[in-house]
């Protein structure tokens, strides 16, 4: 087959795919030898969908074993081609792009063809050739194959920059009734591996560092590869089985906790086959999808607690309003706050304030008092963060009815007369009716539609011993 | 002459070094241009006296060395970011920052300074005009109007040079040669050429940018700038395409097309992130504009 043809099979295979980030480390270019990587990647392209290509994403394989019923490389399904990458075609392929630029790196995915142990060999060849024959210093993320021996994924890990295990589904029930190949230790046991591994390879990297002490003399002369040094990633499925917002992020807060993940990606489902274990429709979350990932930015960024941001009570996020927002307008009573005074940390809990953005007042009010003119330029959402900030100790709208339920009814008015981000729009409430299928078949609650109606102004429970938490094996 | 015209435009020749004379010389003759401006994009104002300024590399030097001193090293920087964007406000707003600056200091002199007994700046040698309180902060006052400017161009120049370590594409041309053409918005390729040079250190390219007529060679990790604006044709005479360079691009227009979720269609994100004005030089989307 021609390779061009390969290529875009194995990288149709791989779209699905959501992790295609370049970042988390940086290695300096270096005389004679290809490629280096910055800390903050690159994305070299943008598919018509908006999502942005960085790296070379494909399979070594779609052939699989394994028959996960949302998955197009399933066994049973007989309508792909099915082919293969030789090693060389592979990293051949990934060098000739790189250095033309159109790739920051190589995102090597794979069917289960044959064993799982069989198949982490062939990506080991072809990640061998690279590194050693072409002595290519890019970007590269390798996907570990549940089921791999420990040996071989360690010999993976020596080889890439981030190594991620796909949790596939956000419980084990789901996962036994949608992907019966996997199971919730297999998939567990090389994520606690990668976690080890590079917590180890960290530490005993910082003492051959060491400059003081008796170790300073067993500093090693030439430089080893590091073991997975942009640590490991993990993605999941959303909507294809019905778990709630809370569940996910209650896990994905776990996995960030316990197993120190750099990133969890949600994947809305796509329907790609007619299976009657799925949600029968062909509608895509995407606003739930959007929302969840806003919340796992206030996690990562924002120094929220989980707890914060959803409770079990109502277990889904609201879609007419982002996390923040709707955080806030539960705690009304910490507003407004004055910009002139107020800490970073109270800053970056008010809407339409974003890192960049409270960092930029703390420089510009160490010169001048801030007044709506200036915040405006500083260049934060003043649409937002108006009804929640006082400047210079008075409030900057006039004639506001400071409640939660006015405040909502600002804060969901269309922007623009609705012309902004209108195709994102279009996917309103009224998803959750996605579970109908599904419900029936199992007897699952139907779970409850976000609450649009103002809460009480009720302080958010925080646990009180946060170690007491539970880990991702309790969750999952 | 001054009865006759209301304001005085500098007209410098559009390099760094040009922008720095011109800042010279209005301190020089205690003159307040209102517009210092690129020649070539200069449009007089009613009753304006526009004068050309010579560009002068020592005089261009000390008005450097004074930046450095009354602004800091990152003002330096944030300066220069903003003189090679092609706004044609830039010039004005580097000349207002750097008077900014100046009288700043000039606002908190040694002899009267309550810490001059501890201060390092009071004794070091040659006598200091700048005050460390001032100098390390007086960049990040964003808010206020002499900074803003040159605080928004700088973030401008800075996102156009993203943009083209994103979407620079080369093509192998026969012996080896990469090339690769660019329309950026602002004469960014002498900031971009280092993050080239260190990674594609194994090959020879060229990245030539066809707005500012400037050319980037680098061979072996070391690099230079060509200016061909006074080229005939102002282009580079280059070898024809290596073999297999239409299969490479080829190949990449199939694996771009293939990545694309169709029940996701998005394209005014992808417009968002991937403007239209640059399409004509990036391969998977040339013939879509």
């Amino acid at each position: 087959m021609d390779i061009a043809r390969k290529l875009e099979l194995l990288a149709d295979a791989a779209k699905y795919d959501v992790a295609c980030t370049s970042s988390g480390v940086d290695r300096s270019g270096k005389k004679g030898q290809l490629g280096a990587a910055t800390q903050a990647g690159c994305c070299h392209s943008f598919t018509p969908d908006g999502r942005c290509v960085t790296l070379m994403k494909v399979l070594m394989t779609n052939v699989c074993t394994c028959d996960c019923a949302y998955c197009v490389n399933r066994a049973s399904n007989l309508e792909i081609e099915r082919t293969a990458f030789t090693p060389r075609e592979l990293a051949d392929l990934t060098i000739g792009f790189y250095r033309r630029n159109f790739i920051e790196g190589l995102f090597l995915s794979s069917g289960v063809a044959g064993s799982p142990d069989n198949t982490t060999e062939r990506m080991i060849s072809a990640l061998e050739i690279l590194r050693h024959e072409y002595g290519f210093r890019g970007y590269i993320h390798a996907k570990a194959i549940p089921g791999t021996s420990p040996e071989l994924l360690h010999q993976l890990g020596l080889l890439c920059d981030r190594l991620s295990v796909n949790m596939e589904l956000p419980s084990a029930e789901s996962l036994a009734l949608l992907a019966p190949d996997k199971t919730k230790r297999n998939i567990l046991a090389p994520m606690r591996q990668i976690c080890d591994s590079c917590a180890e390879d960290a530490e005993s990297r910082s003492l051959a560092r060491r400059t003081s002490g008796s170790l300073a003399q067993c500093r090693p002369k030439t430089a080893s590869r590091a073991f997975a040094p942009a640590g490991q990633s993990t993605q999941m499925i959303i909507g294809a089985t019905p778990e709630s917002d809370h569940h996910i992020l209650n896990l994905s807060a776990a996995l960030y906790r316990t197993l120190s993940m750099k990133r969890v990606f949600f994947s809305a489902y796509v329907p790609v086959t007619a299976d009657p274990r799925l949600p029968q429709t062909d509608r895509v979350q995407l606003n739930r999808e959007h929302r969840l990932y806003q919340a796992d930015w206030l996690m990562r960024f924002y120094q929220f607690d989980v707890d914060e941001i959803i409770d079990e009570e109502d277990p889904f996020l609201d879609l007419e309003v982002d996390p923040k927002a709707a955080w806030a307008l539960r705690h009304l009573d910490l507003f407004p706050v004055e910009v002139n005074t107020a800490s970073y940390e109270v800053l970056l809990r008010v809407p339409g304030i974003g890192v960049r953005g409270a960092k930029l007042i703390l420089r510009a009010r160490r010169h001048s008092t801030l007044g709506e003119e200036q915040l405006r330029k500083l260049g934060i959402a003043w649409k937002r963060a108006r009804y929640f900030v006082t400047c210079k100790g008075a409030y900057a709208v006039p004639g506001v009815d400071f409640s939660a339920a006015w405040l909502r009814a600002q804060l969901t008015s269309p922007i623009d007369g609705g012309r902004h981000g209108r195709r994102s729009a279009k996917e309103a409430p009224g998803q959750m009716s996605l579970f109908d299928g599904l419900d029936a078949q199992q007897g699952h609650m139907q779970p409850a539609a976000p609450a649009s109606g103002p809460k009480t102004m009720a302080g958010h429970k925080s646990t009180p011993f946060a170690a007491l938490k539970p880990p991702v094996e309790a969750l999952f | 002459m001054e009865e006759l015209y209301d304001s005085i435009a500098y007209l410098y020749d559009g390099t760094l070094e040009g922008l720095f004379t011109a800042v010279f010389c209005a301190f020089e003759r205690h003159e307040e241009p209102a517009d210092v401006c690129r020649a070539d994009v200069y449009q007089p104002r009613l009753s304006q006296l526009a004068v050309t300024i010579e560009t002068s590399l020592p005089k261009a030097d000390r008005v450097r060395k004074g930046i450095i001193r009354a602004a800091g090293r990152r003002g330096y920087r944030r300066v220069r970011r903003a003189a090679l964007s092609d706004s044609p406000d830039a010039g004005t707003a580097v000349y207002r920052f750097i008077a900014f600056a100046m009288a700043e200091n000039a606002k908190r002199p040694c002899h009267s300074c309550p810490r001059r007994g501890t201060c390092r700046s009071a004794f070091a040698p040659p006598k200091q005009t700048s005050c460390p309180r001032v100098v390390g902060r007086l960049i990040d006052d964003v808010a206020s109007p002499a900074v803003k400017p040159v605080h928004k161009l700088s973030v401008a120049v800075n996102r156009e040079c993203e943009h083209m370590r994103q979407f620079i594409r080369f093509r192998e041309l026969e012996g080896g040669l990469f090339y690769a053409r660019c329309n950026p918005k602002a004469n960014v390729v002498p900031l971009i050429m280092d993050h080239f040079a260190e990674r594609f250190n194994v090959q020879p390219f060229i990245i030539f940018d066809e707005n500012h007529h400037i050319a980037g060679i680098s061979e072996g990790g070391d690099w230079q700038l060509v200016d061909t604006r006074n080229w005939p044709g102002h282009e580079l005479r280059l070898p024809p395409e290596a073999a297999g360079e239409k299969e490479m691009a080829d190949a990449w227009r199939r694996f771009y097309r293939a990545l694309s979720v169709d029940c996701r269609y998005n394209p005014e994100l992808r417009r968002h992130f991937m403007p239209k004005r640059l399409w004509k030089n990036i391969t998977e989307v040339q013939g879509e504009a």
